[in-house]
């Protein structure tokens, strides 16, 4: 058995999605339908698979792989403003930001990571209406703070949590 | 994500409990009663 590298978690920021599933809400990942388990860490899959039709795609294999763009991503906290919409509107699925604990194996970018297992450390989620005020409560049984933050734009919610962080 | 260039590989020892402590989600750890030990039934003297 090879020693980890490191014992302490990388820490970065991402963005999700807080879906109102109707009995409670998850956090989901914005690119890929993936939505994050409560209590347990997500687990990195590689969703490409050889495919017969097109021979160069790339075998199956564990994530994250060096040559391949899997895993589970995060970044600074600069970098989540190109994957959050300009406005946010109270709907089924609300804009989150947040930071996340990253483990196992990790790739490091020049501006962030890709790591095999992650799961989140804090959350900030823009009150919008009742309904988010019932997401933010439910948003608590991943485990970990949920601050609701005022805000309706990405510039807004940046801001507020850059502010945050700057106190 | 958009997140640059590959730069190194490494590994990180796994968070065993990534909820925090004092979280309503985190596991209890108070401790538990002590368990007695259950009485041994004495079996009556049989005569010969």
């Amino acid at each position: 058995m090879i020693a980890p590298d490191y014992v302490e978690p990388v820490v970065a920021w991402r963005a999700w999605y807080a879906v109102d599933g109707g009995l409670s809400t998850s956090l989901s990942s914005i690119v890929h339908r993936a939505t994050w388990p409560r209590g347990e860490p997500l687990v990195a899959k590689c969703h490409r698979m050889r495919n017969v039709i097109w021979p160069f795609s790339r075998s199956k294999h564990e994530a994250p792989a060096v040559g391949c763009r899997c895993g589970i991503y995060a970044g600074r906290l600069e970098t989540l403003r190109p994957y959050l919409p300009d406005y946010f509107v109270a709907d089924m699925a609300v804009p989150v930001i947040g930071r996340v604990l990253l483990w196992g194996v990790i790739h490091e970018h020049e501006l962030g990571w890709r790591a095999s297992h992650a799961y989140p450390q804090s959350l900030y989620v823009p009150t919008l209406s009742k309904r988010s005020e019932r997401m933010i409560r439910e948003l608590r049984s991943y485990g970990v703070p949920v601050q609701p933050v005022a805000a309706v734009s990405a510039e807004e919610i940046l801001d507020a949590v850059s502010t945050k962080l700057a106190a | 994500m958009e997140i640059g260039k590959h730069k190194r590989t490494y590994t990180v020892e796994p968070v065993r409990d990534p909820i925090p402590a004092g979280s309503p989600e985190a596991p209890k750890t108070e401790p538990q009663p002590r368990q007695e030990p259950a009485p041994v039934p004495v079996q009556p003297h049989r005569a010969a």
